[in-house]
């Protein structure tokens, strides 16, 4: 039986259209038609907006449950806490941690991955600037090490999609070729790196930036970092954090303006994400959420975030950045960045993964692989 | 130098320039000061228009500080007096304020967060018009060209670039280019032989940024001329945007395609 979803100002790759029908068979979309086909169950929007799902590729938890130790009950309901908030695809971030427990925190991950809950396993360490450490207990940072690299990344058996590097660490530029060679994509963050490495590793193959302008040395006049060097190349995509703490607004504009096919918002979420104010634990280090503002107990550092992808596109409209762009940063860019095959974009045959919101872009329905998750909308 | 942009739809020009007038409404009401916006009515605004009424719900803009300054009012002589036509008509400027900016922008806004005020000039005083927008300024001015004369506002070729606020004749030309506008006149007999309007000067003295939108196929003509122009040129009024601050043109692509346009 197939679906179509009408009435709606539908937000496609290359435009935003209010006159078709969105046709889902299954799990897949299967057409964007001028209106329903015969035999079609029609489903009535109501004038509201219909998004591609979003595709959340830094991301530490939510709902009080991290994907650290990749316990499977605790991914499911992390996972579950950024599905229904439209984060409809997740690949599961791990803080620095030691590297034999990371190595088993991976291989819980991979069947998650075979089982769809995550898309992928993103590690963010433990090869990262002790400088730059952000939220990261310095003590377990350390160097590339061939070794410890092939380790994590056999682990994974293909379930590694992205590894976040510090390139000038001793190894940094090999350990980024090695993860290419793996098949994952590599992430230049949590860095020191002066515009030379940072450009060095760009052309060694690094694609990513994690989290762009934090945890790395800002950008100078007379060195310009690594900042500079991702932005400016066109190769690589840049991640920002949007929740009003992270970035200034002016400066997400900026990024949008020189980068905007490249931005991808990303939640960097902790798993006091969607709790209330208090204490909570990140890769064993304390966490003070006040406010929304998730950090350090000692030091102060930002330690992640406790917003959604949804809240990080809310805020980049209310910004000014224009919806399609604004959706591409959510949806298909950061999918295409790793690597994500069909979703994150209102395209046939691609996965039926799409939110329906209200006037003000809030979220009144989620569509997953076809299904409706919580109650099903009988209409609007 | 005026720096001209080609989009691939209206929609996404609308968007553009609706997304500029919602970060300057946001820095004005920080800075607790009035937003000053000139309008034209007719075609080529409206996507603009429904951009920003879109943007104004997204945004939860408060457009209690905003003034919609229209640029124009169709006349009537009476007794040898001008005064303005009935706002109800269906062609009258200050109704297609109303209709199709100050009205969705107040519901897009909510309840006491609309528009502060409309300005129409008044053909009994034109005057006080360039008074008003001369004490105010304007923020940004939104400029349309006539399709067949390069008429802007109400201003026919010919015009001097210091004319200010007035009343005018409207010439065979721009009254054709009406019943484009206004498909309700059917005629161009029914459509009023006055108009008025703000002067060349008043737009380019007043206006801290000004933005001509031009899309459609019967915009090719006009669209040659402004991307062949660098200074004003009476014979085309629409010019009047390379003289003006901080200028830029919008086009779509079916305007700036090349082949002779409809004259």
């Amino acid at each position: 039986m197939t679906l179509a979803l009408t009435n709606a100002r539908i937000v496609l790759p290359e435009d935003v259209v209010d006159s078709v029908a969105l046709r889902v068979d299954g799990d897949r979309i299967v057409e964007v038609a001028d209106r329903p086909a015969p035999g079609d169950t029609e489903l009535d929007l109501g004038g509201r907006w219909l998004v591609p799902g979003f595709v959340d590729t830094h991301v530490h938890g939510g709902g009080g449950e991290s994907f650290q130790s990749g316990e499977p009950e605790a991914v499911r309901r992390a996972v579950a806490h950024h599905r229904l908030r439209g984060s409809t695809t997740v690949v599961a971030s791990l803080v620095s941690r030691p590297v034999g427990e990371m190595v088993e925190s991976v291989a819980r991950l991979r069947e998650l991955v075979t089982d769809g809950v995550v898309a992928g396993v993103h590690l963010e360490g433990p090869f990262l600037s002790e400088g730059r450490c952000g939220a990261h207990d310095p003590a377990l940072l350390r160097d590339p090490d061939p070794e410890l690299v092939r380790q994590l990344l056999d682990a994974g058996r293909g379930a590694v999609r992205m590894v976040t590097i510090a390139p000038e660490r001793a190894g940094g530029i090999a350990a980024v070729r090695a993860v290419i060679a793996a098949g994952a994509v590599a992430a230049v963050g949590h860095t020191d790196a002066t515009y030379a490495v940072a450009r060095e590793a760009i052309g060694a193959g690094a694609t990513v930036a994690t989290h762009l302008f934090n945890a790395m040395a800002p950008l100078h006049h007379r060195e310009p970092g690594p900042v500079l060097a991702l932005l400016d190349d066109e190769r690589v995509t840049v991640e920002l954090i949007h929740d009003h703490e992270h970035l200034h607004p002016s400066v997400v504009r900026h990024v949008f303006a020189v980068a905007g096919g490249r931005t991808s918002l990303v939640s960097d979420a902790i798993s006091a994400a969607g709790l209330s104010d208090g204490d909570y634990l990140l890769g064993g280090l304390g966490v003070v959420v006040r406010d929304g503002a998730a950090r350090l107990a000692e030091g102060g550092a930002l330690a992640g975030s406790t917003v959604d992808v949804h809240r990080a596109f809310v805020n980049a409209v209310r910004d000014g950045i224009a919806i399609a762009d604004a959706v591409a940063s959510a949806a298909s860019t950061p999918a295409r960045a790793l690597g994500l095959d069909h979703v994150g974009c209102l395209t046939p045959g691609f996965a039926a993964d799409v939110l329906v919101l209200d006037d003000d872009l809030e979220i009144v329905a989620v569509m997953k692989d076809g299904g409706w998750l919580g109650d099903a909308p009988q209409r609007f | 130098m005026t720096e001209s942009t080609v989009f691939d739809t209206p929609a996404q020009l609308g968007e553009t320039l609706a997304i500029e007038i919602a970060n300057g409404i946001t820095a004005a009401m920080a800075e607790r000061r009035p937003y000053v916006l000139g309008c034209p009515g007719g075609r080529s605004p409206r996507p603009v228009y429904a951009a920003l009424a879109t943007q104004v719900r997204l945004r939860k803009l408060d457009l209690s500080r905003v003034v919609v300054a229209m640029m124009d009012e169709y006349v009537e002589s009476v007794n040898g007096r001008y005064r303005n036509v009935d706002p109800a008509a269906s062609y009258s400027c200050a109704g297609f304020a109303a209709r199709e900016i100050a009205g969705p922008l107040a519901r897009a806004a909510g309840p006491g967060r609309g528009p502060s005020a409309v300005w129409v000039p008044d053909a009994a005083d034109p005057d006080a018009h360039e008074q008003r927008l001369h004490e105010s300024g304007i923020d940004l001015f939104i400029l349309a060209s006539g399709a067949s004369d390069g008429h802007v506002a109400f201003n026919p070729p010919g015009t001097h670039l210091a004319a200010t606020s007035r009343v005018v004749e409207l010439p065979e030309t721009t009254r054709r280019d009406n019943v484009a506008t206004f498909p309700q006149f059917g005629r161009v007999e029914n459509v009023p032989h006055f108009g008025v309007t703000v002067g060349p000067a008043t737009i380019v003295a007043n206006s801290a940024r000004a933005v001509m939108v031009v899309h459609g196929i019967d915009k090719r003509v006009t669209a040659a001329r402004l991307l062949n122009s660098t200074t004003y040129d009476e014979s085309w009024p629409a010019t009047v945007l390379h003289a003006c601050h901080h200028p830029s043109l919008y086009l779509d692509t079916t305007a700036t395609r090349p082949g002779a346009g409809p004259e």
